[in-house]
């Protein structure tokens, strides 16, 4: 089934959409959960989440790509999980180690206005992407949005681990030199 | 601001720029031809069993003097490089008698900025003008070793000459660079190996693109002094936080450089033809992370 008849199902208020949802997009939820998560049951909560999630919003959210949706709340449901679940100690998971990496853009430190400019700072994010070579926003989304280990997301872009790293770093430095020039408080 | 908030802010992106690298991590990925491998496997072992059929007609024939002369090539071959064009080198530039090294501890005071030329064009005839060469073939390599050193002078020159020195140059760098990521890649740099090599560490910045260095040529000139030359186009930093630091190695013949011999790097896009220097990535190196 494509994916507008899924949504047209969600619409419809038909149970159908979530088991039409699970048979075609479950392992593509659990692989992000997983990479959040690092642990089986909860990715699979995680992802039964998700399918609530994207019951409750559609209607009124009529996604026209409903892999990024999904893998959206997903990725933002399973963060949220994390954090819950590790409040006093870091799991090793990649998004953990992504935490260290991004470490890299950011000072680390706390403001107030944090919560705030959370819309403004995506939109930031997606200007920089957009003004990088196509390979060093591929690398950059698939390991710290995708969570994808280091070694996958250089198969997937077709190059060394060696340079995707190399390139990993100079983006993150790139990132945060951006940032601070659009005013930031970094 | 924390890298959590960034992730927050990572989940607004925009479908757009999610949507192509969905694509990427979908589609199939090439499947890796397995009877290559197993050609390999049996070209190899077609190649000792001729080998060993050579060996036992002509064992006969061989005579007591020509086993010196056998090792002589055998040692030349080490740094030659297959793309040599030039003849061999004199026999007595390797000759020189090795230096001992009291294994100093403090070895990293030993290192010299190396001094650096940045060649425009290609040389007329794509040579150096030395009178030796000494290609080095299959015996370089590189790792990108993270992190910064305030107060260097780059790129640096070390000669290594046994594996005391070498674990007080990783000692001395470890709490600047990720020098795992060069220990854990050349886990041969053993004692027996320094029994027979010099090790020639240069760290240097790269302040922009993404290319591994390549080495070209170990040359000696006429002053005795010695020129190493990189035929890539890549930039040389200058030691800034931004930049990324490498170290490439080169595996030399035990005692080829004195201790009190000079060394010029030598950047000099396209200086030798591409058939005669070896990739450096020929030995690759995986980083295991940054500082």
């Amino acid at each position: 089934m494509d994916d507008e008849q899924i949504v047209s199902l969600y619409w419809a208020r038909s149970e159908q959409a979530i088991r039409e949802t699970e048979t075609k997009y479950d392992r593509y939820l659990t692989k992000i959960a997983y990479n959040i998560l690092s642990d089986y049951e909860d990715s699979r909560e995680s992802v039964n989440d998700t399918y609530l999630a994207a019951w409750n919003s559609m209607p009124p959210h009529r996604p026209s790509v409903l892999s990024t949706y999904l893998g959206k709340l997903t990725r933002r449901l399973s963060i949220d999980l994390f954090r819950h679940k590790n409040r006093d100690k870091r799991k090793a998971s990649e998004y953990a180690l992504s935490l260290s990496e991004l470490g890299d853009s950011v000072s680390g430190g706390n403001t107030t206005e944090d919560a705030v400019n959370v819309k403004l700072l995506a939109d930031a994010i997606g200007i920089f992407l957009r003004l990088q070579p196509e390979e060093a926003r591929n690398l950059f989304i698939g390991r710290y949005y995708f969570l994808d280990p280091l070694k996958e997301v250089a198969a997937y872009c077709g190059m060394t681990e060696s340079k995707a790293k190399t390139v990993l770093y100079r983006t993150r430095l790139a990132l945060k030199d951006y940032l601070i020039k659009e005013g930031f408080d970094l | 601001m924390n890298a959590e908030l960034l992730h927050d802010a990572l989940n607004l992106l925009p479908g757009d720029l999610i949507a192509p690298v969905d694509a990427l991590r979908a589609a199939p990925r090439k499947p890796k031809n397995a009877w290559l491998r197993y050609a390999a496997l049996a070209a190899c072992f077609a190649l000792v069993l001729w080998c060993g059929m050579l060996a036992s007609v002509f064992s006969a024939d061989s005579s007591a003097e020509s086993a010196p002369q056998m090792e002589a090539d055998t040692e030349y071959s080490h740094i030659s490089g297959s793309g040599s064009t030039n003849g061999a080198p004199a026999k007595d530039n390797y000759e020189k008698a090795p230096t001992e090294c009291d294994c100093a501890p403090e070895v990293v005071e030993e290192s010299i900025p190396a001094s650096i030329e940045i060649a425009d064009e290609p040389s007329a005839t794509g040579y150096p003008s030395g009178p030796e060469k000494y290609y080095v073939g299959g015996s370089a390599g590189y790792a990108v070793t993270f992190g910064h050193k305030e107060g260097v002078e780059y790129p640096q020159v070390t000669v290594i000459r046994s594996r005391q020195e070498l674990d007080n140059y990783y000692d001395a760098y470890r709490d600047y660079y990720d020098m795992d990521s060069l220990e854990d890649g050349c886990t041969h740099w053993t004692e027996s190996f320094f029994a027979e090599h010099d090790l020639l560490l240069i760290l240097v910045m790269e302040n922009d693109g993404y290319d591994c260095p390549q080495v070209g040529y170990l040359n000696e000139q006429e002053d005795g002094s010695w020129e190493l030359t990189f035929p890539g186009t890549w930039e040389v930093g200058e030691g800034i936080d931004a930049e990324t630091p490498w170290h490439i190695y080169v595996e030399i013949k035990k005692g080829l450089i004195a201790e009190d011999d000079t060394i010029t790097l030598k950047f000099e896009p396209n200086a030798v033809p591409e058939e005669s220097y070896v990739e450096a990535s020929t030995i690759p190196l995986e980083p295991t992370g940054g500082k």
